[in-house]
């Protein structure tokens, strides 16, 4: 959806908006802090604009997304030069990565070597 | 790392350049392959940047991994998700977590939009129009065609990033600059530095340097020079034109590294390095706006009378109305006049006092009217930088 159609103006815009401002009134509340209202209602708001345009693609993309968070971990992890140690999965490993780490790499380890 | 980079280039390959590729080897092994046409998801270049811009800035230890709600906000974030600016993994992280939403920052955003809004709509759209309309020309038409087509590039991109850049900040985001009056540059080099800052800025960070920049000798910077300037050119379109703009600014750059020492090159009056970059500009859009050689080659012989069509609908006149004039004029002054140190500092000036910022918005808000006018009574409006 481009920026300049009638659409996005009188249409998405304020309605982006609007949802984006009452996550951000929503956070101020102590139980509703740590869930990420504002993160999230802009995720959603920007598959709807993204889905707009191709909503076939949204699929793919997420699926995209995935693979590019994973990957990071990854790397994050080889820089902690526990990547083969872990995929060992030796206990000295155990106590320093985070378990989602370890599963990725793990993951990550599997696929590459198959 | 570099696996990870592999698969999203190669997909980026894969929808984006195969055609280019096929073409590549019939021209090389004569033969007959043919690259099946596959439609590329929107905005997958820019895409495709974060994701690099992501995985290289965690490899290099410049920021960490997010979770999956930070990636997938900064690859999804839907100012800048279809046509850029790109914004790196190391400046938005921060972000992701600790942002400021105030008055400020959202009536900031509300003006930088309204701004974008009277860029796209009022001059790149008319200029567009224009454009389109205009296929069979006489001499004069052909040369204020290109020099629409100059500016409709350059008010059509930077109208976009300045809406996603107010967008961004009334979510709470700062996004850097994309364009900084590319239209004043005395070199090639100094333009690349003003035309869009933040794809020159992932180049520089992710090829460049990488590369070894200038620390390992002359000729190894020259040689990586050619490189970013050949991804740049490959990054914009799978065609040979773009390849050929891309090198061309390539060469230009590494020639303009040569000279920069000489004496000769040092007095040379501002304005004439001004007056040269500005026409290899001039010609290298026109390589850029046409898909394929030959469309660029005929357009390009008509400019210099050597082709000429036994009827043209309408001469320069029809064209270059009174309404065209004002706006050529005004974009003109605007890309490099309104750039200028002195008119900066004076208009920064104007609108710091209270009279002046209100009058500032008052204008500003009647040029947002009217170019909400325009998008209703016309019918062209895409962005050029969403086929990339």
């Amino acid at each position: 959806m481009p920026f300049t159609t009638q659409i996005f103006t009188f249409g998405f815009f304020p309605v982006c908006m609007i949802l984006y401002y009452l996550a951000v009134l929503l956070e101020k509340i102590p139980l509703l802090k740590k869930c990420r209202l504002t993160d999230l209602a802009l995720i959603g708001i920007s598959c709807g604009f993204y889905m707009w345009a191709c909503i076939d693609d949204i699929v793919g993309f997420a699926a995209y997304i995935v693979l590019v968070y994973l990957l990071g971990l990854a790397i994050q992890n080889i820089r902690k030069k526990n990547f083969f140690l872990i995929a060992q999965d030796t206990e000295n490993n155990q106590k320093n990565s985070p378990w989602r780490c370890r599963f990725c790499s793990w993951a990550l380890l599997r696929l590459w070597v198959c | 790392m570099f696996l990870g980079v592999a698969a999203i280039v190669g997909l980026l390959i894969h929808f984006k350049y195969t055609g280019l590729l096929a073409d590549l080897w019939n021209l090389l092994a004569k033969d007959n392959l043919s690259g099946k046409s596959v439609i590329a998801p929107l905005g997958i270049s820019f895409i495709t940047f974060s994701a690099i811009s992501y995985l290289a800035d965690i490899y290099m230890g410049k920021a960490a991994a997010g979770n999956l709600i930070d990636c997938a906000l900064y690859m999804t974030f839907f100012p800048k998700v279809v046509s850029g600016p790109i914004v790196l993994w190391r400046d938005f992280c921060t972000q992701t977590r600790d942002r400021e939403i105030d008055l400020t920052h959202i009536s900031d955003g509300v003006s930088r939009i309204m701004i974008g809004f009277a860029k796209k709509l009022i001059l790149a759209d008319t200029f567009g129009a224009c454009i389109a309309k205009a296929t069979v020309v006489d001499v004069p038409t052909a040369w204020l065609v290109a020099l629409l087509y100059m500016l409709q590039i350059y008010y059509d991109f930077s109208g976009y990033s300045d809406i996603a850049i107010g967008l961004s900040g009334m979510l709470g985001f700062s996004v850097k600059e994309n364009f900084n009056f590319p239209y004043l540059s005395c070199s090639i080099t100094e333009f690349w530095r003003r035309w869009h800052i933040s794809l020159g800025t992932w180049f520089r960070e992710y090829v460049y340097f990488p590369l070894g920049g200038s620390r390992r000798g002359a000729k190894r910077a020259i040689i990586n020079v050619a490189i970013v300037f050949f991804l740049t050119g490959v990054w914009h379109g799978a065609g040979w034109t773009y390849m050929l703009w891309g090198m061309i600014n390539g060469v230009c750059n590494i020639i303009e590294k040569l000279i920069a020492k000489k004496t000769w090159y040092e007095k040379t009056p501002k304005f004439l390095k001004w007056a040269a970059t500005m026409v290899v500009t001039f010609f290298c859009w026109e390589l850029f706006r046409f898909a394929d050689f030959s469309a660029c080659l005929e357009w390009l012989k008509t400019m210099f009378g050597l082709v000429t069509f036994p009827s043209i609908p309408y001469n320069w006149q029809y064209y270059l109305d009174a309404r065209m004039i004002t706006l050529v004029a005004v974009a003109i002054l605007g890309a490099t006049v309104f750039g200028l140190p002195k008119v900066q500092s004076a208009y920064k000036w104007f609108t710091q006092r209270t009279w002046g910022y209100l009058i500032h918005q008052i204008l500003l808000v009647a040029l947002f009217v009217i170019a909400i006018l325009f998008m209703i009574n016309s019918t062209y409006s895409p962005f050029i930088y969403f086929q990339y």
